[in-house]
């Protein structure tokens, strides 16, 4: 009962129900109600709070205010949060559009042909105006030798509608060499030399089929006879130094170079022991036009694959040989070994053009009916690759590849057997140099 | 257990974003839930204050509310929770907080003084003076499981099946834990010569 009279005060139990009805009902039991109902007003009472009347209103106020802050509060980072994103995603799209740019210009560069800036021969060929020229920063074209009808020029000479130089099957495609970085459009002499697709395309312009199979069966066999210390033997009665740089020029003419190549070994060991050797009277480089001629070939293949220190003491040589060269003063000969060392040193951009003499008609009358001997074969191929008209250039060069080829064997040597093996092979370089007239485009 | 009572449409209408539901709703358990705390030992002020939290932990949650039961005994159990965690971060613990303090309600006349009857208006004054502090000392001595059954037994319409939901233990146990504390007050009361 005692439970059930508490539950009641507590207001467990319905107040009209059967427990309250019964507990009225018994005097006891309703005097023990109320006493617990005084105690549990009391001890309700005794700790009710009386909070002034605003302040349901004011706790309101209070949250809802501060919850507001809250919440904007978290809002602003989120703003931070989505500015800086933005800047992000700008900073991420500018850097794929300068991506994109890059890739674009770096496959155009790859497929836009490139004129190498130290390859490009420093002529103005094809302005044709001196003035202008010197204004552009270049040199005015060099007075060409006079001769009755059009020039032969480097132009005419290397086919225009060269083929595409990719792939580059030779060996020079694995050495490192202009094609490797990209210089696939140099200079049409360059490329003669470089490229084997403009070589296959010249041999068949000038009806020379077999001279590029002769030429690589030579200069691997040239190869083969290089002593270790870079020269190659010279016959009695030849300077060794004149002997190496007539054995090394083939390897320059085919397009290697002491810095690249298929046989950049052998050009320069050559060209360090060519250096090597110097004249005991003046100091300068030991030799003659031939060492000229082949310093000069190396370094303009090789000088724009140098840096400028690199460049310069070769290049102090090679003036220095042509000035001791040069002492005497006289114009070389449009066949001579001389005129084309020049030729070269001037490309070369070591010597001013050298003055050469007029190639008369009627020489090149003789020399086209006369028999086609090694040994001038490539003076006067040179002359008339420079200084004849490109046909008559042609019938020159068309039989002069024809009687060449007959010269040199299987083993890539001349066929004389009579001769020395050093003479052998210093004639097996002049022939070669003869064959490679129309690919070196002098 | 009617989870949709005006409480609980009160409530509903604040996760809609009514502000004046709120209001509504400080105003009617504002009072409860400071006694709630006060019984549970604060002192008058730190019981405004809790119920001031209480009320700010329901209005940053309120979109999260869901009529799963009576309003009330969801805002007891965020005010129950609330206290574990003042009375587990203060070092001092509720008996610090004074339940003795004969303030300014005891002094010049609290509800309790209406309700005990005396000879005279002064005399019942005093003597209702009496009884609260003495039964808040009582209560400052229960346990702190009593003191918390004791708390929300007092809640005007809290039924024992509540307080055991709230608590998470059995209605029997509320109701023996109820009568227990009841009792011990009444006893702790009539040895210091209180009777009702």
């Amino acid at each position: 009962m005692n439970d059930k009279i508490l539950d009641l005060v507590l207001g467990q139990l319905p107040p009209g129900g059967a427990e309250a009805q019964g507990i009225d009902a018994d005097p006891a039991a309703r005097a023990e109600r109320d006493r617990w109902a005084r105690w549990a007003s009391a001890a309700k009472a005794a700790h009710e709070l009386s909070l002034d009347p605003a302040a349901g209103q004011r706790i309101a106020a209070r949250v809802v205010a501060r919850v507001r802050e809250e919440e904007a509060r978290a809002a602003r980072p989120a703003a931070r949060r989505s500015f800086w994103g933005r800047v992000l995603a700008a900073s991420l799209a500018a850097h794929a559009v300068f991506l994109g740019v890059f890739a674009l210009r770096a496959h155009r560069a790859e497929t836009t042909p490139v004129e190498p800036f130290l390859l490009s021969p420093r002529w103005d060929v094809a302005a044709g105006d001196p003035a202008g020229a010197e204004e552009r920063g270049l040199l005015p074209l060099p007075e060409a030798p006079s001769f009755d009808g059009a020039m032969a020029s480097e132009r005419d000479l290397v086919p225009s509608d060269l083929p595409d130089e990719a792939p580059f099957p030779s060996p020079a495609a694995t050495a490192v060499g202009p094609h490797a970085i990209g210089l696939r459009a140099a200079s049409p002499a360059f490329r003669a030399r470089t490229s084997d697709p403009v070589k296959r395309a010249i041999e068949a312009r000038l009806s020379a089929r077999g001279s590029l199979d002769t030429i690589r069966r030579s200069l691997e066999a040239l190869a083969r006879t290089q002593r270790p210390d870079g020269s190659f033997a010279a016959p009695a009665g030849t300077d060794v130094s004149d002997a190496t740089a007539l054995t090394v020029l083939p390897f320059l003419g085919d397009g290697s170079s002491s810095r690249f190549g298929a046989h950049r070994e052998v050009v320069a060991k050559a060209v360090a022991f060519l250096r090597s050797r110097h004249d005991a009277a003046t100091g300068t480089v030991a030799g003659g036009d031939a060492v000229l001629w082949a310093l000069a070939e190396d370094q303009w293949l090789a000088g724009g694959f140098r840096t400028p220190a690199e460049n310069r003491a070769p290049a102090a040589d090679l003036r220095a040989l042509a000035s001791r060269l040069a002492a005497d003063g006289a114009a070389p000969a449009p066949d001579s070994l001389r005129a084309v060392a020049f030729a070269a040193a001037a490309r070369a951009r070591v010597v001013d053009a050298a003055p050469v003499a007029t190639l008369a008609s009627a020489t090149v009358a003789d020399w086209l009916a006369a028999d086609v001997r090694p040994e001038t074969a490539l003076t006067r191929g040179a002359a008339l690759a420079s200084g004849a008209p490109v046909e008559t250039f042609r019938r020159f060069s068309v039989r002069a590849a024809a009687t060449l080829r007959t010269l040199v064997g299987e083993d890539g040597l001349v066929t004389d057997t009579s001769l020395d093996p050093a003479a052998r092979a210093l004639a097996t370089a002049r022939a070669v140099l003869a064959l490679q007239v129309p690919f070196r485009a002098e | 257990m009617t989870p949709h009572d005006a409480d609980t449409e009160l409530m509903l209408r604040v996760k809609r974003g009514d502000p004046r539901a709120f209001g509504e709703l400080v105003e009617r358990f504002v009072r409860p839930l400071a006694s709630f705390f006060h019984r549970l030992g604060a002192d008058a002020a730190t019981a405004e204050d809790c119920a001031q939290d209480v009320f700010l932990k329901l209005f940053r949650t309120r979109e999260a509310y869901e009529p799963r039961a009576k309003f009330s005994t969801y805002l007891f159990s965020i005010a129950r929770h609330h206290w574990i965690d003042v009375v587990r971060h203060r070092a001092a613990g509720p008996t610090t907080v004074s339940s003795d303090a004969g303030g300014g309600d005891d002094a010049h006349g609290s509800p309790a003084d209406r309700l005990v009857a005396g000879d005279t208006e002064v005399d019942a004054r005093a003597r209702a003076g009496e009884v609260a502090a003495a039964l808040r000392r009582a209560v400052a001595a229960l346990s702190d499981e009593q003191r918390e059954v004791f708390a929300l037994v007092q809640q005007e319409g809290m039924r024992y099946q509540e307080i055991a939901d709230l608590l998470g233990i059995p209605v029997g146990t509320v109701k023996s834990r109820v009568h227990a504390v009841m009792h011990t007050l009444r006893e702790r009361l009539a040895r210091e010569g209180f009777e009702p």
